[in-house]
């Protein structure tokens, strides 16, 4: 066995993850933090002891370590506060400081490389965090400096989002739900999908369309490849199997590790080039425990385990080097947001003879809205000033699309918007008889001062655009009213 | 086909003087026919034309008898004989005729125009005539010291800033401010003047030889144009303004390292057929290394011209080929002894060469000029120059010997925002005639290439620049993507990407092929990485698409270079040219900035490198250096600074930048030679620096990782500010041409053809001022188009197809606001084509043929023909 340098790990109390995965509450389950658990820290030569670093605290989540090494930034509760919040700890000295400040249900939180802004002096270091916000209720991503201050979202989508990580090129990967709050059904896709630290440029990372099963826990290893846990059997804390793909094609690299698809794993990391450090949980076994994983061989080392916990979460206490980090001109809330197509024609999906993507005269830009929010009195009001339907997704199950607008696509595939930024969107593209051709699977965002590029619609992930200069950048964009311009909300 | 010789381009040498003779003409009649005394009429004219008080124009006296007679030239003494019998009227209609092209006058243009005498010349009159204090004021001056500055130790350092190569004393961009009539040239010195007496009086009032030898009068006889120049404000405001260069070196301390002038900076190598030597252009030593391969080692250097870049063997490995861009010479090098046996100027700018089969023949591109040479090695003479693509760069020979191929970095002149098509020429080697010219849609930058032994088909690396869409993100290869080209047999050309999604293969640079034909090694310049690429599979790779996916989806595929690209493997610092060996079965790489060559065995897995013997250190110049060249600054490392400024110089290409709206504002690629002193930057001259220019605006709109460092930023502008102007080809040694003298006093002047004074504003010298010809600031001529409007864009005036006649929606769209640009610095203009801010104009003529109706950009709607192309001709040589 190689030598194992200092070990930092989450440690649950069984009995808490048994009483959270019975919760109607799904989100608390999966995203912590925890009641009960503790941030724990084991060297090579202490045998089963470890030294807690979260004494006082009534719950914790999952951590991450700092790019020295030095520090865990963490969603907890103090026993004597009554919410949680963002925390940063000074591991030798075991001292935290909050570095949130509004209350709110934290769930995660990751370091960020530094991140420029146009409108800024210098560029800021930043955490991202996971915590449930409105309208949807679900959990978002938020980035903040690390001294609290200058919090924004930076997913706007009615899914749930969480489990983030930063990988080696500056992005966040995170998994994202497709089937909205009510996703953790066994027939949920959740997907892998990367963000910039300004929240532009979202894009599928691993398995957008995969079959039904949970994607979380990401970690990259040295050489670029990336593991993560693909879960579709019942596992209260969403253990499953080892999936690999490599980072630089990462759609279409997807590797299943061998010999994983027995048992639980749960939260890999790095441990050197061709191994990591993963909980692993058997088959009708009581908690996780902290195994060495060779991913070429699928052969399993056990390190720890502590049977009255579920040890998860284990990294290594070293240095890493920060990745790149980020400039950016999206700015303030005030900033509109453009969207434009080269060519919707371009399209990876099979030929549809009834529906032939050269046939789009207009494209539909939906917005989502919380499904309680959208009363069948808007909606018709909705189609009678506007001559646009709602359309319900069967897929969302706490939101549904509302349409916003109608926009001309030129005779060489093209469109150019302005549309409403940091909202939910969904292109669905109209042929001359009104038929959809195409929809979108999923909500995507764009950010305030951002220019969203696409190439087509549906079109293969790895495919760059022709160099045309379109139809649609030769005029002015189409503008796409905002949803309150659309839809009244309810009276209370 | 364009196939031929190449031609000077420079226009007739005998042209005709007389339309600016006929300036002032109708001036002077109205103040003598209507009887007003001189003055008043001069008065009126101040009082009418504001303007016209800095024309210095005058009523001219009629020349008395003895003046005449001093004039010497076959011009004059018709023009002479002509007033004396034709009555007044009856000359002013030859002269009028003659200014429309009509007549044509052989004469010595040299004669007609005034020399520099030197300003012991001025004050040998002007001492004794009650006018001395000029000159005793000018002794006393720091203009009389101004040459001598340029012998200071700080002169070089400021030198090094401003792109100046050559020493100070000896550079034309120097002596401009520091020196007088160095724009001319000594061709127009007469014996009594003296470059060393610094600024002097004709700095300001223009060479005197004319009124020396009219002293009293203050105007040509026959024209408008003074004998003398009055001084001006402006003059002063020309050289007399802070230039970055001088204030980083005098107020910032800023200094060369010795280390600067010793890096080697190899950048191609060739491999004796015996496998027992390399030799290595070592670009910035201006030096060959020799090394020799079983120990090791550098075993000599031989010194040749400015900047070598190209470098072969004949086929039986006794004589190295070299060529040096900036002497636009070939060396021939004994291989074994290291004695220069011959060198030749072949034409602008050589980059690659190759020699034939047989040895008797050497063939250069030349990137300056778009030619290649053809050399005839026994005659040491070029006896063809053949017309290649733009910028031409490399060459590969067939096996057979017969087939040869040039790859162009720059894509053809086409129609304004298409997508950029480049070129490959294939000459037939054995007849030395452009045989086929393949386009290469989508991409430029074409740059290395090699034949696969034993075939006919060649591999050539390649951008695929998305320049027409708007820059707004770097994910999927939105920006520039990087690959190779497969030329079959057929003619067929292939494009795969060698990138792959967030880990792009930048600034591929050169390939070299196994001498067995199975693996290609790609050098990425950018990345400092090698490709191995698997040819047969790349080959069955590229055949089993379809048409379709051949012609639209491999080359912009980002996921097809796993499927013949066996490895990546890091090397040294910034890659450039390769060579295999066939002997030893091992490639060798340039590593231009790290001072080495490495070595890589033929299964593409080991690496060793052989040092060159460059300083160790790193300088902060170097530093910056590398910045400019590494990928690293930009996200998934598609694209380093050279990626759009090969050389330091352009791409030729227009790009869309995210800031200035989607789909709007086009901007043109911009030269960094010689670039620090033209502040302020951007085609709007928004930056005020360089640092600004390549600071955090970069990194947001450009690169999208974070900004350099200040440290880093430092390092890389002035890195920048020291790449080098490249010498102007169009202009001689000793001066400016008659036609080019011409074309710059028309390019001076203040009256039209018609006589009328042309607006300050209207005058090429408001804008284009000084030795870098630019006033640095930002103004309106009119040559914003109705996309560089602010928006809302009026939709009618958009064509489907393309934008239809640029130049009419310029001027037929009343609603157009004016937008104002920065003026740019004319340096080496021929090498900086397309023009304009946007790159519409894809000639020089086209800027005033096409762009200029009105007359913004210069009063130009009145000149003849000839003066026209005596002007193109003085600007070329700027």
């Amino acid at each position: 066995m190689p030598e194992v340098p200092s070990v930092i790990f989450l440690q649950i109390p069984v009995e808490t993850s048994d009483v959270e995965a019975g919760a109607t509450d799904d989100s608390s389950s999966r995203k912590g933090p925890f009641p009960g658990a503790r941030i724990v820290q084991w060297g090579p030569g202490a045998a089963d002891k470890v030294a807690t670093l979260t004494e006082g605290f009534a719950a914790v989540g999952r951590f991450d370590l700092s790019f020295d090494g030095r520090k865990i930034l963490f969603a907890g509760r103090r026993r004597d506060e009554s919410y949680s919040a963002i925390l940063e700890m000074d591991i030798d000295r075991r001292t935290a400081r909050r570095v949130t400040r509004e209350p709110r249900r934290y769930r995660e939180a990751v370091y960020l490389s530094p991140i420029y802004r146009f409108d800024e002096d210098r560029p800021h270091r930043l955490i991202a965090f996971t915590a449930d916000a409105e309208p949807f209720g679900v959990p978002v991503l938020f980035t903040c400096r690390l001294d609290g201050s200058d919090v924004r979202p930076i997913t706007h989508t009615p899914s749930a989002v969480r489990s983030p990580y930063l990988l080696s090129d500056g992005r966040i990967v995170f998994s994202l739900m497709a089937g909205g709050p009510g996703g953790a059904s066994p027939s949920a896709v959740e997907a892998l999908y990367t963000v910039f630290a300004d929240g532009a440029d979202v894009f599928p990372f691993a398995a957008p369309h995969a079959p039904p099963a949970r994607r979380s826990m990401t970690t990259e290893l040295p050489d670029g490849t990336v593991v993560y846990v693909e879960s579709r059997d019942p596992d209260p804390l969403d253990g499953g199997r080892l999936v690999t793909v490599r980072r630089v094609r990462s759609l279409s690299t997807r590797r299943v590790v061998p010999g994983t698809t027995e048992g639980f794993y749960h939260s890999p990391s790095g441990f050197d080039d061709r191994t990591i450090l993963v909980s692993y949980r058997a088959s009708g076994a009581e908690s996780y425990g902290i195994h060495l994983l060779d991913l070429e061989s699928g052969r399993r080392t056990l390190l720890f385990d502590d049977p009255r916990y579920d040890d998860l979460f284990a990294r290594v206490r070293r240095p890493r080097t920060p990745p790149a980090g980020r400039s950016t001109n999206v700015r303030s809330d005030d900033q509109p947001a453009y969207l434009y197509c080269l060519d919707v024609r371009i399209t990876r999906d099979g030929a549809d003879a009834a529906h032939p993507p050269s046939r789009a005269r207009r494209v539909r830009i939906l917005t989502a809205v919380p499904t309680l929010a959208v009363s069948k009195k808007n909606t018709a009001e909705q189609q009678e000033r506007t001559g646009f339907a709602s359309a319900p997704d069967p897929n969302d199950h706490g939101a549904r699309g509302v349409a916003l607008a109608e926009a001309p696509i030129y005779e060489d595939g093209s469109f150019y918007l302005q549309v409403p930024a940091a909202v939910p969107l969904r292109v669905e593209t109209i042929g001359e008889n009104g038929e959809v051709l195409q929809r979108m699977r999923s909500w995507f965002w764009v950010m305030p001062g951002e220019s969203r590029g696409c190439i087509g619609c549906h079109e293969d992930r790895e495919r760059t655009p022709p160099d045309r200069h379109v139809l649609a950048l030769r005029n002015p964009p189409f503008v796409v009213p905002p949803l309150s311009s659309v839809v009244r909300r309810p009276a209370k | 086909m364009r196939e031929g010789v190449m031609q000077e381009t420079g226009p007739s040498e005998t042209l005709l003087q007389a339309p600016l003779d006929a300036d002032l003409r109708p001036l002077q009649r109205k103040a003598k026919g209507t009887g007003v005394p001189r003055n008043s009429a001069r008065e009126e004219s101040r009082r009418l034309k504001p303007a016209a008080r800095y024309t210095e124009t005058r009523s001219i006296p009629k020349p008395p008898a003895r003046d005449m007679k001093r004039m010497p030239g076959p011009w004059q003494r018709f023009r002479a004989s002509c007033k004396a019998r034709l009555p007044r009227c009856l000359w002013g209609m030859l002269v009028m005729l003659a200014g429309s092209d009509c007549l044509t006058f052989a004469q010595s243009p040299a004669e007609s125009l005034p020399l520099f005498v030197g300003q012991e010349r001025c004050r040998s009159c002007h001492a004794s005539h009650g006018s001395a204090q000029p000159c005793s004021l000018h002794r006393i001056s720091r203009h009389a010291e101004s040459f001598t500055a340029l012998r200071r130790p700080e002169a070089v350092s400021i030198a090094a800033l401003s792109g100046v190569v050559e020493p100070p004393v000896r550079s034309r961009y120097c002596l401009e401010c520091h020196a007088t009539g160095a724009e001319e040239g000594p061709r127009w010195w007469q014996a009594t003047f003296h470059a060393e007496d610094g600024v002097q009086c004709e700095a300001c009032h223009g060479p005197g030889s004319l009124h020396v030898e009219h002293p009293a009068r203050t105007a040509s006889p026959y024209s408008n144009r003074p004998l003398i120049r009055r001084g001006s404000r402006q003059r002063c405001t020309e050289c007399h303004q802070p230039l970055p260069s001088h204030r980083e070196v005098l107020e910032r301390g800023f200094r060369l390292a010795p280390e600067d002038e010793q890096y080697k900076t190899p950048v191609n190598l060739a491999v004796r057929p015996d496998g027992r030597r390399l030799y290595i252009a070592l670009e910035r030593a201006d030096r060959v290394s020799v090394v020799d391969i079983p120990n090791g080692r550098v075993i000599r250097e031989i010194p040749v011209g400015r900047r070598p870049h190209g470098i072969t063997l004949d086929p039986a490995g006794r004589t190295v080929y070299v060529t040096c861009r900036l002497s636009d010479e070939v060396w021939a090098i004994d291989a074994e002894t290291g004695d220069v046996r011959w060198r030749l100027p072949v034409g602008r700018d050589p980059h690659g060469v190759v020699v034939t089969r047989d040895g008797k023949r050497l063939f250069t591109a030349n990137t300056g000029e778009n030619t290649v040479s053809v050399v005839d090695v026994a005659r040491r003479k070029v006896v063809k120059r053949l017309i290649a693509g733009q910028g031409p760069w490399d060459l590969a020979l067939s096996d057979d010997g017969m087939r040869m191929l040039v790859t162009n970095i720059r894509p053809n002149p086409g129609v304004f925002r298409a997508p950029p098509v480049s070129e490959i020429t294939e000459i037939d080697a054995t007849t030395a005639v452009v045989a086929r010219r393949f386009s290469v849609d989508g991409a430029n930058m074409l740059q290395g290439v090699a034949f696969v032994p034993g075939t006919r088909t060649a591999l050539f690396v390649l951008h695929r620049t998305k320049n027409l869409v708007p820059i707004t993100r770097l994910q999927q290869g939105w920006v520039i993507t990087n690959g190779l080209g497969i030329l079959h047999e057929d003619g067929r050309i292939d494009q795969v990407l060698l990138d792959e999604p967030v880990a792009a293969f930048a600034d591929p640079t050169d390939i070299a092929i196994s001498a067995d034909g199975r693996k290609a090694f790609v050098s990425g310049g950018g990345v400092d990485e090698i490709a191995v690429v698997d040819v047969a599979a790349l080959l069955k790779f590229v055949e089993n698409g379809s048409d379709e996916s051949r012609s639209e989806i491999l080359p912009n595929h980002l996921g097809s270079a796993h499927r013949f690209v066996r490895r990546r493997m890091a090397v040294p610092v910034n890659p450039r040219g390769l060579a295999f060996d066939p002997v030893r079965e091992t490639l060798y790489g340039a590593a231009a900035l790290a001072d080495s060559i490495f070595a890589v065995d033929a299964a593409g897995e080991a690496v060793r490198t052989i040092p060159l013997g460059g300083p160790d250190r790193i300088t902060p110049l170097r530093r910056g250096e590398r910045l400019f060249h590494s990928a690293a600054v930009t996200f998934g490392r598609q694209f380093s600074c050279r990626s759009c400024h090969p050389d330091g110089h352009i791409n030729g290409l227009t790009f869309d930048i995210e800031a200035d709206g989607l789909g709007l504002h086009p901007v043109d690629n911009r030269s960094l030679r010689g670039i620090l002193d033209t502040a302020p930057f951007k085609w709007n001259g928004g930056n005020a620096t360089l640092a600004r220019q390549c600071g955090p605006r970069l990194a947001v709109f450009f690169t999208r990782l974070l900004p350099y460092s200040s440290e880093d930023l430092d390092d890389l502008v002035h890195y920048i500010a020291t790449i080098e102007r490249h010498p102007n080809r169009y202009r001689r040694r000793d001066g400016l041409t008659p036609a080019q003298r011409r074309g710059k006093m028309i390019f001076e002047r203040t009256v039209d053809n018609a006589g009328r004074a042309i607006p300050i504003s209207e005058r090429c010298t408001f804008c284009h001022a000084g030795a870098l010809k630019t006033n640095r600031q930002q103004v309106v001529v009119d040559t914003a188009m109705w996309f560089d409007a602010p928006l809302p864009v009026p939709r009618d005036l958009f064509n489907a197809d393309e934008y239809g006649d640029l130049g009419n929606y310029v001027y037929v769209d009343t609603g157009t606001p004016s937008v104002p640009f920065d003026v740019p610095q004319l340096e080496n203009l021929p090498e900086t084509a397309p023009y304009l801010h946007n790159g519409a104009a894809r000639t020089l003529e086209e800027i005033w043929t096409r762009f200029n109706m009105v007359n913004h950009h210069g009063r130009t709607g009145d000149l003849t023909r000839r003066q026209f192309n005596d002007l193109i001709a003085y600007l070329k040589s700027l």
